[in-house]
This record gives C-alpha cells, structure tokens and sequence, in this order.
C-alpha cells in the first residue's frame, strides 16, 4: 500500500529488482549507518547502473522509505496473526512475539538512529511513528482480550502494565547494553518475556509476603 | 571538620542537580559556586576538576548502594524479597542521579573515562544484583529455570528506563509507580 504509485508503473521484474536493492541498501544502512552509505555502493553491490537505481527510486531518501517500509512488513507478518489468534494462550504468543520481532526493532534502532531518521525524512520518520501507535493498539486489544479471559493478573492496572512493558521492550532492543554485559542479544529477549510473565521469585518460597502491592 | 565535609555535600548536591538538567560540558564551576552558595575556591579545594565532582558522585552513589546491601539480613530467607525489593528501590533512585544528557556529555568529552565510568557503574550493580539474586536462589526463592546474567540485564535495564525521572517525564501515561514496576519484576503479570 505504501508505494502504489511507484509500482503501478513498474513492471514484475522491476518489481523484483527494487526489492532486491531495498534488501541491500538495508545492509549497507544496518552496517555504516545510512549517512555513510551510498547510492554508488549499492548499484555497485547489485551490479546495476545508477540510472537503473535512479529510475526506481527517485533519491537516496526514498530508498530509506522503502528499507522502513519493508522492515514495517517484516514486523507485521509476524505480529498480525500472533495479535489476532486468539485460541492460542496469550504466554505462548506473548513468548514468540518477543523473540521473533525484537531482531526486527534492533534493525529499526540501529537504523536510527531514529534521530537521524527525524533529520534525514521526516515524512518517513511521521509515517513510522503513527504506524508504531497503531501497532501498539493492536497490542493493547490482544492484553485486554487476555485480560478478560484470566490469562493476565488483574492485580495490576492495565496501562501501568503496558507502559512497563513498553519501555522494558524498547530498553531488550538495544543490542549495545546487553553486549556490553557479554550477554546475547536474544537471551536478553527471552529473559525479557520470561521475567515479564513469571517473575523472578519462586511461586510460594517460605519467606515470600503474602502482601502484595495494589494498585 | 563537619562544616567542611557539609560543604563538601552542599558542592556535590548543587553539581549534581546542575548535571541532570544541563548535562556536564555546559555547566560551569561558577554556575555551581552560585548553586551551592560557595566560591570557586572553596570548590577547587574538594574538587580539582569538573570530572573529578562527577566521578565522586558515582562513587556516593555506589556507596550508598553498598550502605543499603550491608543492612540487608540476606542470610534470612524470610527477609530476602524485602532485600531484593529493597535494593532495587536504592538502585532506582541513585541512578535518578544522572540524566541522559549527561552521559551523553561524559561519553563526548572524554570518551574513555565516560565509557569507563558507565562501564564501572554497570558492572558495580550487576555484580551486587546478581551476589542476591545467588542468595535468593540458594533460599529457594528465585526460580531455578531463568538464565540468571540475562535476568541481571533484564532488571537493570527496567529500573533504568522506568523509574529514571527522565523517562518517568517521558512516558504518556502516567508513570508507574518504583512498587509496581518491582512487583512485575518479582512476580510476573500471569495469574498465580
């Protein structure tokens, strides 16, 4: 939906190659950075003319929409039917999610720097952020809908619980913190979901306090 | 003497105060003399440099996390979800100390003492966190199936990004509560 009116004029095998070169670019953007990477090394890296990459894409911003967007679908064949099936158990699909997109976030935050996102496209950076609000309201409903189901204590309150996982979400996909720490990126994610869900303590241990904190 | 260290703590609250709201190259040591109701020289006679007042405010907070571990009965294991709580909490308020400017100031200005001191701040609190989380595990009171260095990372990087005032202004909603926050860390949002 996001580019229909590049592809209409774009035949099958033009079609095929710009999804060859956005995957490219995206490595060249993930690597040095998207200020450091350029349209020569990507044409060079593809083997195509700089007129065959100019006549799909009009510029070097527009081949970051399309990087952005194609990892924006990534993320949603992965999320989509994990939000909306709901007859399996909200722990098992809450346990995937975070595994299977957090690689993708980690694309997306290094691409970044989201801050260079804001300088370089601000169209592209708007476009984003509203994508990410949406995506996140999807995510409320399947919460609230494990809520209603008792899949979700309802000790806590339904927005202080998003707003926690949001952050410690966004905190899991920083690669750089979790390296320093000589831990893997993806240990960190299923720690990440595991202390999300069950807690660090043990379940009835002799010296846990039967109070609990309410909101 | 205790005017002396009470200046000394006057010096050190000012610059820290300054730090979090302007970040560490734009303060200068006027600014903080101002602050703290001292003169330059006063300061100059604690502190040789501007680094030197940040470095020592890591160390207070290090110390103050070390003050708290060594009043915590961790041999007790009917006392250790207090302790781990209690920790947490300390950890979430010492680190209100340094926004994100200033790292973002330490790591430019010199980049080798700043990573190093963030390096050594992280580490600091790893090691204790994990020195409990080993006690708890030993009361039987931790569960045995988490990867333990990745449930250190975990929680250290949730005190950071929700309970730093920072983020706590951040955030739309309004900000959860430190007992909230360490209630889903220790119990986990799935019924029980």
């Amino acid at each position: 939906m996001h580019h229909i009116e590049q592809t209409l004029a774009l035949s099958a095998t033009d079609i095929e190659l710009r999804d060859r070169l956005t995957g490219l670019s995206k490595d060249f953007f993930l690597k040095q950075g998207y200020n450091s990477s350029t349209m020569d090394q990507v044409a060079k890296k593809a083997r195509v003319s700089k007129k065959t990459l100019y006549r799909l894409f009009r510029n070097k911003e527009a081949v970051l929409r399309a990087v952005i967007h194609s990892i924006m679908n990534e993320i949603e064949d992965i999320t989509t039917p994990l939000f909306t099936n709901d007859t399996e158990p909200f722990a098992v699909r809450f346990e995937r999610l975070v595994v299977q997109i957090s690689p993708q976030f980690a694309n997306l935050r290094s691409l970044s720097s989201m801050k260079e996102m804001r300088d370089v496209s601000p169209n592209t950076y708007e476009e984003f952020e509203v994508w990410r609000r949406i995506r996140c309201a999807v995510l409320v409903g399947m919460v609230t809908r494990a809520r209603d189901r008792g899949e979700i204590s309802t000790v806590f309150d339904l927005n202080e619980m998003i707003e926690i996982y949001g952050a410690l979400h966004n905190a899991c996909m920083d690669y750089s913190i979790a390296e320093d720490q000589g831990v893997p990126a993806k240990d960190v994610y299923v720690a990440f979901s595991d202390v999300f869900l069950n807690g660090i303590l043990e379940q009835g241990y002799s010296g846990a306090s039967k109070q609990r904190h309410t909101v | 003497m205790k005017d002396v260290s009470a200046q000394e703590a006057r010096i050190l609250r000012a610059s820290e105060g300054l730090f979090f709201r302007f970040g560490f190259q734009r303060v200068t040591t006027e600014q903080i003399a101002n602050e703290a109701g001292v003169s330059k020289r006063t300061i100059y006679a604690f502190f040789p440099s501007k680094m030197s007042i940040v470095i020592r405010s890591f160390v207070s907070a290090g110390r103050e996390i070390n003050a708290s571990i060594a009043a915590m009965h961790l041999d007790d294991p009917a006392q250790f979800e207090r302790c781990l709580r209690s920790f947490l909490v300390a950890v979430a308020n010492g680190s209100g100390r340094f926004s994100a400017p200033l790292v973002f100031d330490l790591t430019t200005a010199d980049p080798r003492l700043g990573a190093r001191l963030l390096k050594a701040r992280t580490n600091f609190l790893s090691k204790r966190l994990r020195m409990i989380l080993d006690k708890g595990l030993q009361h039987g009171a931790i569960r045995k199936s988490m990867n333990m260095d990745a449930t250190v990372v975990v929680t250290l990087m949730a005190l950071d990004c929700l309970l730093h005032p920072e983020s706590r202004q951040a955030l739309k909603l309004m900000a959860p509560l430190p007992e909230t926050v360490v209630d889903v860390l220790l119990r986990g949002v799935r019924p029980k």
